[in-house]
């Protein structure tokens, strides 16, 4: 008798060490490789109202079920999919699928994160950071813990950041409003985890100079009197000062960089800076010449281009004799 | 380009400029024809930025001519002159030539106004601002609106 009792746990271990032992599952599992995943997800919902949720195996075949049965825009059964595979790491007493399980949760939660990214791509930014926490706090709670996510944030909130950025060109009053703060937010979340990211400093400060800039810029004459213009200049001021200490960063980062060089140009010139103006403003002019010169060579009668040769000539990178040459030449076409 | 450089400041001059065209009363003889706005400058920002806005628009029933002037003796006849701060030293013969018009002299060098200008630009820190001598705007007919002195960084009483 105790002979026998041997060979038939010999034998149950056996079977369980192949495939889905049970019956129900087993019929779940045939209908999954058949592709019918409606039919086996009736099976293995089954199969969890009976002894065979004791199984791992059961669940780890529920989760990859779910899965499959995921729509676009629906993470129901994705969540499904991942409580199936939290179950099945607590019936797996011994360990036997830890790796496969924690292989199984891992390719499901970063589909959180590949939805952050489609949603990013298709411009539904909202949806994509609810994806993106998500994934990190999926993430955290089923598979590591002491995971920080710094890369991973610069990476993704410089790119929401960015995203944000590229929808304000076409946005007016309230709806600039709300999408200039959720690009700054995205920023600062960069610069919260790294100080010392160029992008986000660089692209954080244009933010701040171009909203200034084009405040004063964008002012209907008619309808702006001299205390609206007065206001504006002073909230312009207060943006252009939140620009510089972010720009001089990005300057400090990436000193030849002629996007840093342009906003710092601009920053001081727009805060009545004229000495630091002169310092950036000369070492674009630098950069820039030969291409003026060039211009200058394939269409002389460009007057925007002239008046650049004229205005570097006379006062970042004076010489008397280009100057009187481009200004005249200017003159003559009527300024 | 992330950044593309924008000409703020004469933006808000010329902005001040057709603000200032409408906070002032001029003489009678001043309020026919069209309302002149020169500029005497090397650098053509401000004038470009008047003459791209302002000129067509009106002030009362007077049409705003934007004129942009190389010397001052092209200077006929103007409600306002903007003297351009390279062309400051200017400012000695220009009262002199206009002492017997009513044109409202606007400069941007600091001390300007006990040179003869009516409205000087200034920096507020870093802010754009005006100052204003009554004394001067007497001297040429011109009645400033309080509003324009009540905003004004400094008025010389």
């Amino acid at each position: 008798m105790k002979l026998f009792r041997n060979i038939l746990l010999v034998v149950l271990l056996a079977f369980a060490g192949h495939g889905y032992s049970q019956e129900i599952t087993a019929k779940a599992h045939a209908m999954y490789q058949a592709k019918d995943y409606d039919s086996a997800r009736v099976l293995i919902d089954a199969a969890i109202q009976t002894k065979e949720k004791y199984n791992s195996q059961t669940w780890q075949l529920r989760g990859l079920i779910y899965r499959k049965l995921e729509t676009p825009g629906n993470t129901v059964n994705r969540e499904v999919a991942l409580e199936s595979f939290i179950q099945a790491r607590k019936t797996d007493t011994t360990n036997l699928y830890k790796d496969k399980i924690n292989e199984y949760l891992y390719n499901t939660i970063i589909r959180y994160y590949n939805d952050a990214v489609t949603y990013l791509n298709e411009y539904k930014y909202i949806d994509s950071e609810k994806s993106y926490v998500m994934f990190k706090s999926k993430y955290i709670e089923l598979i590591d813990p002491s995971k920080t996510f710094s890369n991973e944030d610069v990476e993704y909130f410089n790119a929401l950041g960015g995203g944000y950025t590229k929808q304000l060109a076409q946005l007016s009053g309230k709806d600039y409003d709300i999408v200039f703060q959720l690009a700054v937010n995205a920023l600062s979340k960069v610069l919260a985890v790294d100080s010392m990211n160029y992008l986000a400093n660089l692209n954080t400060a244009v933010l701040y100079y171009n909203r200034g800039a084009d405040l004063i810029v964008n002012q209907d004459p008619e309808n702006t009197s001299i205390d609206v213009l007065m206001e504006n200049i002073a909230t312009a001021e207060s943006l252009f000062l939140k620009a510089k200490p972010l720009m001089l960063k990005a300057h400090e980062i990436n000193p030849g960089n002629i996007e840093v060089l342009e906003g710092l140009s601009g920053i001081y010139y727009s805060l009545n800076d004229m000495e630091n103006y002169l310092i950036y403003q000369t070492q674009l002019d630098k950069i820039n010449l030969p291409k003026y010169l060039e211009i200058y060579q394939k269409n002389p009668a460009d007057k925007e281009n002239l008046n650049q040769l004229v205005r570097i000539y006379s006062s970042t990178l004076k010489d008397d004799a280009q100057y009187l040459k481009f200004k005249t030449i200017l003159d003559q076409l009527g300024g | 380009m992330l950044t593309q450089i924008k000409d703020t400041r004469s933006v808000a001059k010329a902005l001040f400029l057709y603000n200032f065209a409408t906070l002032i009363d001029w003489p009678e003889d001043y309020r026919k024809g069209n309302f002149i706005i020169g500029v005497l400058s090397s650098t053509p920002d401000v004038y470009n930025e008047l003459n791209t806005k302002y000129k067509g628009k009106s002030i009362g029933s007077q049409e705003i001519v934007v004129e942009k002037y190389s010397s001052r003796t092209d200077i006929v006849k103007a409600h306002i002159l903007f003297l351009g701060e390279d062309k400051s030293a200017e400012i000695t013969s220009l009262t002199t030539q206009l002492k017997t018009k009513s044109t409202l002299i606007v400069t941007e060098k600091e001390g300007y106004l006990s040179k003869g200008a009516v409205i000087n630009f200034i920096l507020d820190g870093s802010k754009q601002a005006y100052e204003i001598s009554k004394p001067n705007a007497k001297k040429y007919n011109l009645v400033i609106a309080a509003k324009l002195t009540t905003l004004a960084y400094k008025v010389v009483e």
